[in-house]
């Protein structure tokens, strides 16, 4: 995957992940991602790690309650909820 | 799968990832004002986003509204142009400390004054960052620069407070680790008549951060968790609770009637008398 891409690229990417069955509540788009640690941070829930490559990773899928508060903070769009809120 | 929402408001052929550091808060104020015009449902076309120079005035280069980035401190008289030729157009200005206080002080204090109709996002994260982190007007008293090794020996300004006392319509101060409430400031901003300034106060992790010894991006946003009070709360709190606090809310919001209105009557009548 290329270091820059445009968002167009970017989505294309992640659909084609969706395609192969990513099925976890959070995605990271990696090649956007700083690794500032905001995310894993502020996970009310510790849903996120940070894993060997310096890149959240999605640790405890089940404790997540979608509550975006990951993808409001992102700084670089990098990261966000796959699933609607249940009402 | 639900798809990020905010990406349909990216602008195409653009390179990511920005060009703002790990950790910025401009991301995240950058994530509130996409958030808060899908909320309102403005049309992209509507929208204009004027900005200057500097860190955060990078944004209108990534949003894919209309935009005008020009020069230094002058996005508010840039601004004020657009919105006076077009006042259907939602005007945003995007800047920064230094570009709206220093090099655009009196821009910025005369747009008040005239009670333009645009919508003000002052990003301060107290630094110039993008040319080596020299001291601005927003720099509190004693904090590190570059251009300040031992500290700063100036007072700083108090955006809202300037904006106030010059006759903004409505101001208000939010954080970026309360990034919700940043939106809905933003909402209430972009719905209101006149001069509207939001201050979105953002952590700059690499200069302001690494020069005061404030840590990670992590621990500046941990910081503005632990001090940041409601103005409603500080209200009620004796003034020696607050000192180094940043106070955030609504503090001024009243029904004024803006100048492109004005304006355009004094055209009308202008005409008529022909």
């Amino acid at each position: 995957m290329a270091k820059n891409s445009d968002v167009m690229e970017a989505r294309l990417n992640i659909e084609e992940d969706f395609k192969k069955g990513y099925d976890l509540p959070v995605y990271v788009y990696k090649p956007w991602c700083k690794s500032c640690e905001i995310c894993v941070a502020f996970c009310p829930k510790q849903v996120l790690e940070m894993g060997e490559d310096r890149k959240p990773r999605v640790a405890r899928p089940d404790d997540c309650i979608l509550c975006r508060q990951c993808e409001i903070r992102c700084p670089d769009l990098a990261i966000f909820v796959t699933r609607e809120k249940k009402k | 799968m639900r798809m990020h929402p905010s990406y349909e408001m990216l602008r195409p052929g653009k390179k990511f990832p920005h060009v703002w550091c790990p950790g910025c808060g401009h991301g995240i104020v950058q994530g509130a004002i996409i958030r808060a015009v899908q909320k309102l449902g403005l049309p992209r076309d509507e929208m204009v986003m004027v900005s200057g120079i500097g860190c955060s005035s990078r944004m209108p280069v990534y949003v894919d509204f209309n935009s005008l980035h020009t020069a230094h401190g002058r996005a508010i008289a840039f601004a004020t142009g657009v919105k006076l030729h077009n006042p259907k157009l939602h005007v945003i200005v995007i800047t920064g400390d230094g570009d709206a206080l220093a090099i655009g002080g009196n821009h910025f204090i005369h747009a008040a004054r005239r009670n333009a109709d645009l919508t003000v996002i002052l990003m301060n994260n107290n630094i110039y960052g993008m040319t080596g982190g020299q001291y601005s007007p927003t720099t509190p008293i004693g904090k590190r620069a570059s251009t300040a090794p031992y500290g700063t020996a100036e007072r700083d300004f108090d955006p809202c407070a300037l904006a106030q006392a010059a006759g903004a319509a409505f101001t208000a101060r939010g954080v970026v680790y309360n990034a919700v409430e940043l939106e809905k400031l933003i909402e209430t901003a972009l719905t209101r008549k006149g001069f509207s300034l939001v201050e979105a106060i953002s952590p700059c992790p690499t200069l302001y951060g690494r020069l005061n010894k404030e840590g990670s991006a992590v621990k500046m946003l941990q910081w503005q968790k632990a001090n940041t009070v409601n103005v409603k709360a500080a209200e009620k709190l004796p003034p020696d609770q607050l000192n180094g606090k940043i106070i955030t809310g609504v503090f001024h919001d009243v029904e004024t009637i803006p100048y492109t209105q004005i304006y355009n009557q004094i055209i009308q009548r202008a005409q008529a008398s022909k």
